[in-house]
């Protein structure tokens, strides 16, 4: 399986927060979600990607060409969409139209017309005069009208409605279905990850916990509940997290099927990647 | 063609979705030939990860019924007989386990469920 | 770099209209005036401001971020500011030039030639001017740039009126030609040099 992107123990230290070690590959033509909690390390790590933060060590690849030496030509092929719009106020669709064509070798003015209709934008309308789910469509148009193969969005549908979300979603599965493009998306909206992501790379406090198939996430991990005796009887290694309430316990575990055979009787839920993170990262501070 | 799928039951999904096109060749909804959608169309379709229909699809060509071409996308196999007329014996025997089962649980006798068989068959 | 320009001319579209507005309204004030070449110089800062305004306009959009994520590198963001700012202050000088040729058309004040070299040397001016403010708004942004501009503009002019207090003798002609010969190449230099110290910032800013 061919990488399109390729992230190698990347660090940086800033004052109060530092990236330690992130590496992550994203196989061509799957949807990676990148997710963490707010202050995590995920635009860090993507600006760093993206060279825009100088890195203290690590190696970036991307279509096997190097981040820094290749930089322009990676740069042709990739669409970059941040979570506010970067557009200035007073400009329309046609104005950005005459920039981007003057900064793009491929870019396509009949395609940037055709997204601004699909998405129902209005031309004659100025970026301050769009709302905040028109700006974010106009960011993607962008992004995607100088036939990019590979898509970075960081929390590109936070703060948006679940409708606009929706409808992004369905863009990004659209620009999927040609299998030589790929998507990292960078979310702290783990519903709209379950819809699309084939992979899921998940970072804490500056390091990435892991980084797997989303079917594998969700097949694999169980919520195991059980009383406050039973609890004792579990294997420190087999808890990743685990949750305390008043009435039991509720203990995240790996290998269900396992798990099941191990701990007879005790009820093992369905999870989902919410709770697959809120376990890792809570079951740390307990 | 209609393929539905359930978040919440124990089965996995691409087993789901195997089965689910194993019954439309069978039943004859799918024909010799025909082209199914690709793995990605259905991924976004079912909004499931195309990892997992790339594995349905993997298990369907494992089991003989359909036919993966590159470039061109996967069809369904020459029908093979043999393999339907297994995979409905399969399904048949199945059935008859549990029957088996709740009978002998309940004290019904082997002639009993005899009986009751050539009923069911005569009257169909 | 085309881009860039592109970009900038197109937000600068309602600044460049108020600016003309101003020099409007001035320009009519300075008619009824009797020494009004003041409006060769105000139109020269006029102009060279706009650059400054362009940076505004690109740290509200926050726009280096997204632009440094396109095909567009560090090096060319900075030069494109530098073409902008010489080409706003050749504009602002064309203007002025414009003015003092009415000027000496209207009001007989001076000779054409007189005019000519007053422009240029407020042309140079304005590169001197954009030679110091771009690497101070690279390195504090715009807003703390434009106080110490203000300092900046004050010392020269507190250093020549205590000269002139002191007595000290104002260049002769010939002094003031020769200085005038050599004046490309020193504003060529500055250039050069502000752009070297500009884009060492910027190189290392994180975004």
């Amino acid at each position: 399986m061919e990488t399109v992107l390729e992230v190698n123990h990347l660090s940086k230290q800033f004052d109060t927060f530092s990236l330690e070690d992130v590496s992550f590959q994203l196989p061509k033509g799957s949807i990676m979600g990148f997710v963490g909690e707010n202050g995590a390390g995920k635009t860090t790590t993507i600006k760093l990607i993206l060279n825009l933060i100088n890195k203290n060590s690590g190696q970036v690849k991307m279509f096997g060409l190097d981040h820094m030496k290749d930089e322009k030509q990676i740069k042709e092929q990739i669409g970059v969409v941040f979570d506010n719009s970067h557009f200035h106020d007073h400009l329309r669709p046609d104005d950005i139209a005459k920039i981007m064509r003057n900064i793009f070798q491929n870019w396509d003015d009949a395609l940037f017309t055709n997204y601004l209709k699909t998405f129902k934008l209005p031309l004659n309308k100025t970026v301050k005069e769009y709302s905040k789910g028109m700006k974010m469509k106009l960011s993607i148009a962008t992004a995607l009208s100088h036939h990019p193969k590979l898509l970075l969005l960081d929390e590109a549908t936070s703060g948006l409605d679940p409708i606009v979300r929706n409808e992004i979603l369905d863009i990004l599965l659209d620009f999927i279905q040609d299998e030589e493009r790929s998507i990292l998306l960078s979310s702290h909206i783990t519903s709209d990850l379950e819809k699309i992501a084939d992979y899921i790379t998940f970072i804490h406090d500056g390091k990435i916990v892991f980084s797997e198939s989303k079917d594998e996430l969700i097949y694999e991990y169980g919520i195991m509940k059980c009383g406050i005796e039973d609890f004792k009887k579990i294997s420190k290694s087999d808890i990743v997290g685990y949750r305390k309430g008043q009435f039991g316990y509720e203990v995240l575990v790996r290998d269900k099927k396992e798990m099941e055979k191990k701990y007879r009787g005790f009820v093992i839920d369905h999870t989902n990647i919410e709770e697959i993170i809120l376990f890792h990262v809570r079951g740390e501070e307990q | 063609m209609d393929i539905i799928i359930s978040n919440s039951s124990g089965k996995p999904i691409y087993e789901q979705i195997s089965s689910q096109i194993k019954n439309h060749i069978i039943s004859g909804t799918l024909l010799e030939g025909a082209a199914l959608p690709s793995m990605r169309l259905l991924a976004k379709e079912l909004r499931v990860s195309v990892i997992t229909t790339k594995r349905a699809y993997e298990d369907l060509e494992r089991d003989g019924f359909i036919e993966t071409v590159m470039g061109k996308g996967s069809f369904v196999a020459n029908r093979n007989m043999e393999l339907i007329k297994e995979e409905q014996l399969r399904i048949t025997e199945e059935h008859l386990q549990k029957a088996v089962h709740v009978a002998k649980s309940s004290g019904i006798t082997l002639l009993d469920l005899h009986e009751m068989l050539s009923m069911l068959y005569e009257e169909e | 770099m085309k881009g860039l320009l592109i970009k900038d001319i197109l937000n600068l579209r309602k600044t460049f209209r108020t600016t003309l507005f101003i020099l409007v309204f001035y320009g009519l004030l300075a008619y009824s005036m009797v020494d009004p070449s003041f409006l060769s110089g105000m139109v020269v800062l006029l102009f060279t401001m706009v650059s400054i305004t362009s940076f505004s306009y690109d740290d509200l959009a926050k726009w280096d971020t997204f632009a440094l994520s396109m095909p567009v590198t560090k090096k060319e963001m900075v030069v494109s500011k530098y073409l902008l700012s010489i080409l706003l202050a050749v504009m602002g000088t064309l203007f002025s030039v414009v003015f003092g040729a009415l000027m000496v058309l209207f009001k007989d004040t001076s000779s054409i030639s007189e005019q000519l070299l007053v422009s240029y040397v407020l042309f140079g001016i304005a590169i001197l001017f954009v030679c110091i403010m771009l690497p101070l708004v690279y390195k504090f942004g715009v807003e703390r740039s434009r106080v110490m501009m203000i300092a900046i503009f004050a010392i020269p002019t507190f250093i020549a009126f205590v000269l002139n207090r002191f007595g000290v003798p104002m260049p002769t002609e010939e002094q003031f030609f020769l200085l005038v010969k050599l004046s490309p190449l020193f504003l060529v230099l500055c250039i050069v040099l502000s752009y070297l110290i500009s884009y060492k910032i910027y190189r290392n800013k994180d975004m």
